[in-house]
C-alpha cells in the first residue's frame, strides 16, 4: 500500500511539473521579422519622413493566461541609432525617437493609439498591459484586451499590424545607421 | 527512510509547481531597420540665369543700371552649409566691339552685387551693401575651393556653427536665411571708367563700346 502511495505521489509530482507548462503559453504565430531599409535621398523625405505600412504583423496566441505586449528599440548606446558609417563631419547621431510606430487592429485594442515615438527597450512602451502585474482582465473587444485568446478566433483583438514612420528633420549627421525593434509578448505575471 | 520518501515527493511537487509558476512565458519578434541619411545640398535659381545690362543713354552711363532681384537663389540643405560667389574669369569676355577706342579688358569687379541675407558676422569677406564682385584670381577660389578672400553670401571659411556656416533647413521653412535675392548694379559713368570698381581699368582707362559677358558662379558647399 505504501509503495502504491509513493508511486501516486511521484505521478502527481511529475504532473505538477508538466501540467502548468502545457496549460499556459504565449507566442507569436507566423513570425516574419522583416528587415526594413529607409533611404533618405531627397529633402522632401527628410521633411515629411518615410512611412512604411505593415512592417510587421503580430499574431498572438495566448493560452490560459493574460498577457502583455510591449515594444522598444535595442541599440548599443541606449537612445541612439547604431552607426554603420558616416558621410559627414557635422551634425548629431540620430536619436531613436525619430522613429514612430503605430499598432492597428480591427477593434483598436492598443493602449497607445496612433503613431508614437519609440523608446529604448529598457523603458519600453506597453501596447497591452503594464509593467505592474497582474493587470485587470480586459476582454475582447475592449481597449487593452489581455485575456487568453487567439488571432485565429479573434483576429480583431489578437492580431496587430504595425506601421513605421521615420522623420529625421534637419541637423543629423549624414550616414548609415541601424537599430532593432523588439516586440515582446509576455505572460502577465 | 521509507517514511521520508512521501515528504520528498510532496516537496518535489511543491517545487515543481512553484518553479513553473514563476517562469514567465514570453515570445519575441524583431524588425531590423537600416537607415541611410544622405547629405543633400540643393541650390535652385528661381529666376532667369541671364541678366542683361544695356547702356543706351548718357543718363544710364552716368547713373548706372540697377537690377533689383536680378537673381533669386533658394537653398535646401540637410547639412551645415556655405554659399559663396565669384566671377569665373578676371575680366569680362568681349563678344563684339562697336568701336576701336577704349579698353576691352573690363575687370569682373565692375559688376556690383548686394544680397538680401545678412552675413555680416562671417569671418570671411561678405557682401556689405553693393560691393564689387571679385574676379577669379582676387576671389582666391582655386579648383572650386574658397579662401579667406572669397565673398560669402552665407557662412565663411572654416567649420563650425554660425557665423562659420548656416544651419540645415529648407528655403520654404527659413526664407530669411535660405532664400537670397541678389541685386546687381553697374555704373559705367562718362567716360566709362566704372568708378565703383575696386579694380581700376588699365590705360586707356575707359571701356571700349561693345558686347560683353561675365559668368557669375554661386557655389553651395557643405561646411567643411
Amino acid at each position: 500500500m505504501k509503495k502504491k502511495l509513493n508511486y501516486l505521489l511521484l505521478l502527481i509530482a511529475v504532473l505538477g511539473c508538466i501540467m502548468p507548462l502545457k496549460a499556459q503559453s504565449v507566442s507569436f504565430a507566423l513570425k516574419t521579422s522583416p528587415a526594413i531599409h529607409l533611404d533618405f535621398n531627397t529633402v522632401q523625405k527628410y521633411v515629411s519622413g518615410i512611412t512604411v505600412m505593415n512592417v510587421c504583423e503580430l499574431n498572438i496566441e495566448a493560452v490560459g493566461t493574460q498577457w502583455d505586449l510591449y515594444v522598444g528599440a535595442t541599440t548599443t548606446v541606449p537612445g541612439q541609432w547604431d552607426v554603420t558609417s558616416v558621410y559627414s563631419a557635422g551634425g548629431s547621431i540620430p536619436p531613436i525617437n525619430i522613429m514612430e510606430l503605430q499598432f492597428r487592429n480591427a477593434s483598436g485594442t492598443a493602449l497607445v493609439p496612433g503613431f508614437f515615438p519609440i523608446q529604448d527597450i529598457l523603458a519600453p512602451t506597453y501596447i497591452i498591459g503594464s509593467p505592474v502585474a497582474p493587470d485587470p482582465a480586459v476582454a475582447c473587444p475592449a481597449v487593452g484586451t489581455n485575456q487568453a485568446g487567439s488571432y485565429l478566433t479573434s483576429p480583431s483583438c489578437y492580431k496587430f499590424n504595425v506601421d513605421m514612420r521615420v522623420t529625421p528633420g534637419f541637423g543629423l549627421q549624414a550616414g548609415a545607421y541601424s537599430l532593432r525593434v523588439d516586440y515582446i509578448l509576455v505572460q502577465d505575471l | 527512510m521509507k517514511q521520508l520518501i512521501p515528504f520528498i515527493f510532496v516537496a518535489a511537487l511543491f517545487l515543481g509547481a512553484s518553479q513553473s509558476a514563476s517562469a514567465q512565458l514570453s515570445d519575441e519578434e524583431y524588425n531590423y531597420v537600416t537607415m541611410d541619411l544622405r547629405g543633400i545640398l540643393n541650390l535652385t535659381m528661381t529666376t532667369n540665369p541671364q541678366v542683361d545690362f544695356s547702356f543706351k543713354t548718357i543718363a544710364e552711363y552716368q547713373q548706372g543700371i540697377t537690377r533689383f532681384n536680378a537673381t533669386q537663389l533658394e537653398v535646401d540643405a540637410t547639412l551645415a552649409w556655405d554659399l559663396f560667389v565669384y566671377a569665373n574669369t578676371d575680366t569680362w569676355t568681349q563678344v563684339e566691339a562697336y568701336s576701336t577706342n577704349g579698353n576691352p579688358a573690363l575687370p569682373a569687379e565692375i559688376l556690383e552685387l548686394r544680397s538680401s541675407v545678412d552675413n555680416s558676422a562671417s569671418p570671411s569677406d561678405f557682401l556689405a551693401g553693393f560691393e564689387s564682385l571679385k574676379g577669379l584670381t582676387n576671389s582666391g577660389v582655386a579648383a572650386g575651393v574658397p579662401a579667406a578672400a572669397t565673398q560669402f553670401l552665407a557662412g565663411g571659411v572654416g567649420t563650425g556653427v554660425a557665423p562659420n556656416s548656416f544651419a540645415p533647413g529648407t528655403a520654404a521653412g527659413n526664407p530669411s536665411t535660405h532664400r537670397f535675392r541678389i541685386d546687381m548694379r553697374m555704373v559705367p559713368d562718362v567716360p566709362a571708367t566704372f568708378p565703383n570698381s575696386t579694380v581700376a581699368m588699365a590705360a586707356p582707362d575707359y571701356a571700349q563700346a561693345g558686347y560683353y559677358y561675365l559668368e557669375v558662379v554661386y557655389s553651395l558647399v557643405e561646411d567643411l
